[in-house]
């Protein structure tokens, strides 16, 4: 028997992401400072063959091949020569649905050819497993926040010293399933999604990879708090006072040992749903009396589903290492008129960034990132 | 190589659920008394809130596992999207692989933590190995395993051949310092799907122990 404390901290020691913007992290927030979306209509995704404003990856290779290119990038920028005592924490929504479809459609509606390693939540780590060799490997699977419980487990393993480092992967493809099942809930938009506007139309479904090698080596990021809650209050919906947002926003804040006005930067959750935009505003509005920014950057990538807390904890680091802000692009009149919601990107002093995912089943995430100056 | 690390995890109480199609006793009026709510459930949610009542569930924190996730609502996604028709929100809504563990905490008014794991065959020991890191905080923990698959064409993909469709287990851990007396031996059991065998076989054998303690290797 072996209890630990948790005496270790946590560091980004390399990251990588794709989506619909860009195949790297500085051009995914690159474009988040310039404005520039992914989010493209297209035809053929929705059953009813009207179009669907979504955040697809234009690129002649695999949803699979682009998983193990952000994971090699990751290798080569570390010190590691593989991953053979590194842990695996993959978190996706949808994992091999997207495959299974096309599957059953090519079957002439059969289950017949289905395999599971290829249809299962676990088919992004057994496609991972099929190249890199790690000691170990969990899947999360908790809608919307896949990645940022997976991200929550990391630092766990790392704090208790069961690991040195654990590679967390995010990742959620476009699927038939997605794109058809927001809509049938009415909240998937045709065009690109305002959040945080009055006029707001809805969210779009997207797709990204976001991986992030953990690591208690320090650099110049550190993981310093993590929180979650539930809302038990519905399945779909948030609580509409922003209840659970609010609850794991705290006890990301009391993990980090950080008071709410030490926050320099937010960035939200915000898709682009009145129900959740509303909810997400309200608990920052209540908890951040000193207004900190701000951003939603789901209007550039897209709402990448169980990837997006990696990727957006990806975006939080690089606003930490540039220092800037980026800014809520398309929004152009504010719903909640005391949020700090800037629009345009801001060049400033930032230690603190708080980000933000939530999901189906009122799942909460708040993870905090700290720009370090002297630790290396 | 660094040695792994061992947590040493008590059984406070276990209880273990299966059917060949369909579950039978899941006491879901007394339960689930809200009929509204009751009719929206999946079968894993109500297998899980059933197992969770065997245990004394008191809203502790949730880590629950699936292999499979919510069959029949992807099920009925896939054959929507293959014959063109309107989704149904409720389908949508419930297919998500947390939709049990959520509808417990609804039900229970439960804030803390819940989380979801699922590894195909690995999901027991995913379910156990990530409980037993959380639970050295010190709190006990609610681990669940749940699967639930029953459906027209589930002998095109039920390739292990398991009779048992609907099956789960529950056990209420917390951590111990005291010597384990259960250890994983990855017992098989051909009846149920092997993602659930580590925590069945725990299950088992905290039978026949006055005070089980199971260690599970990280």
């Amino acid at each position: 028997m072996n209890i630990k404390n948790k005496n270790r901290d946590v560091y980004i020691e390399s990251m990588s992401a794709c989506c619909s913007v860009g195949d790297s992290s500085e051009a995914i927030f690159n474009a988040t400072l310039l404005g520039q979306s992914g989010v493209k209509k297209h035809q053929g995704f929705l059953n009813d063959k009207t179009d669907s404003a979504i955040g697809k990856i234009e690129s002649s290779r695999s949803f699979d091949s682009l998983i193990i290119e952000s994971i090699e990038k990751i290798l080569s920028e570390s010190n590691l020569k593989d991953f053979s005592t590194t842990f695996l924490a993959v978190g996706t929504s949808v994992g091999g649905m997207a495959w299974a479809e096309n599957q059953f459609i090519k079957d002439g509606g059969s289950y017949k050819n289905i395999k599971l390693e290829k249809q299962s939540i676990h088919s992004i780590a057994h496609t991972i497993k099929q190249k890199f060799n790690f000691k170990d490997s969990i899947t999360f699977s908790t809608a919307c926040t896949s990645s940022s419980n997976a991200i929550i487990f990391a630092k766990e393993l790392i704090e208790v010293g069961a690991y040195e480092r654990v590679l967390v992967v995010g990742a959620d493809s476009i699927s038939y399933t997605t794109v058809n099942g927001f809509n049938a809930l009415g909240v998937l938009s045709a065009e690109i999604a305002t959040p945080f506007d009055t006029n707001r139309t809805g969210m779009n479904v997207a797709e990204g990879i976001g991986a992030i090698l953990l690591s208690s080596t320090p650099s110049e990021i550190k993981l310093v708090g993590v929180g979650c809650s539930s809302d038990a209050y519905n399945i779909t919906n948030p609580h509409p006072k922003g209840e659970g947002a609010k609850l794991a926003m705290q006890n990301a804040l009391k993990s980090a040992n950080l008071n709410p006005n030490q926050i320099d930067y937010i960035n939200a959750h915000g898709t682009g749903t009145v129900a959740n935009d509303s909810a997400e505003g309200k608990a920052i509005e209540e908890l951040f009396p000193h207004n900190p920014p701000v951003s939603s950057t789901k209007s550039i990538t897209g709402h990448t589903l169980g990837a997006c807390g990696a990727i957006e904890l990806i975006i939080s680091s690089m606003v930490l290492k540039e220092q800037t802000i980026p800014k809520n692009f398309n929004l152009k009149t504010k719903e909640i008129e005391s949020l700090n919601l800037p629009q345009k990107s801001i060049k400033k002093e930032i230690n603190f960034v708080l980000s933000n995912a939530f999901a189906f089943g009122g799942n909460n995430v708040s993870l905090i990132v700290q720009k370090v100056y002297d630790e290396r | 190589m660094k040695d792994n690390l061992k947590i040493n995890l008590k059984i406070i109480a276990s209880a273990f659920v299966s059917a060949d199609s369909k579950c039978e006793t899941l006491d879901e009026k007394r339960l689930v008394p809200k009929m509204m709510l009751r009719r929206r459930l999946t079968r894993g949610a109500k297998i899980a809130i059933y197992l969770a009542s065997e245990v004394g569930y008191r809203n502790e924190r949730i880590i629950f596992g699936s292999a499979y996730g919510e069959v029949k609502a992807t099920v009925d996604i896939v054959e929507s999207i293959y014959n063109k028709t309107l989704l149904s929100p409720t389908a949508f809504q419930n297919s998500v692989h947390n939709t049990p563990a959520s509808y417990l905490s609804i039900l229970s008014q439960n804030q803390a933590e819940v989380t979801t794991v699922s590894d195909l065959f690995d999901t027991s020991l995913s379910v156990l190995k990530t409980g037993a890191v959380k639970a050295l905080r010190g709190d006990r923990l609610l681990l669940l395993n749940v699967d639930a698959f029953s459906f027209e064409g589930v002998e095109e993909i039920n390739s292990c051949e398991v009779s048992k469709l609907e099956s789960g287990v529950a056990l209420l851990v917390e951590v111990t310092e005291e010597k384990p007396n259960i250890m994983i031996e990855n017992i098989k059991n051909s009846e149920i799907s092997p993602s659930l065998w580590q925590m069945l076989e725990i299950y088992n054998k905290s039978k026949e122990l006055e005070k089980p303690i199971v260690e599970v290797v990280i």
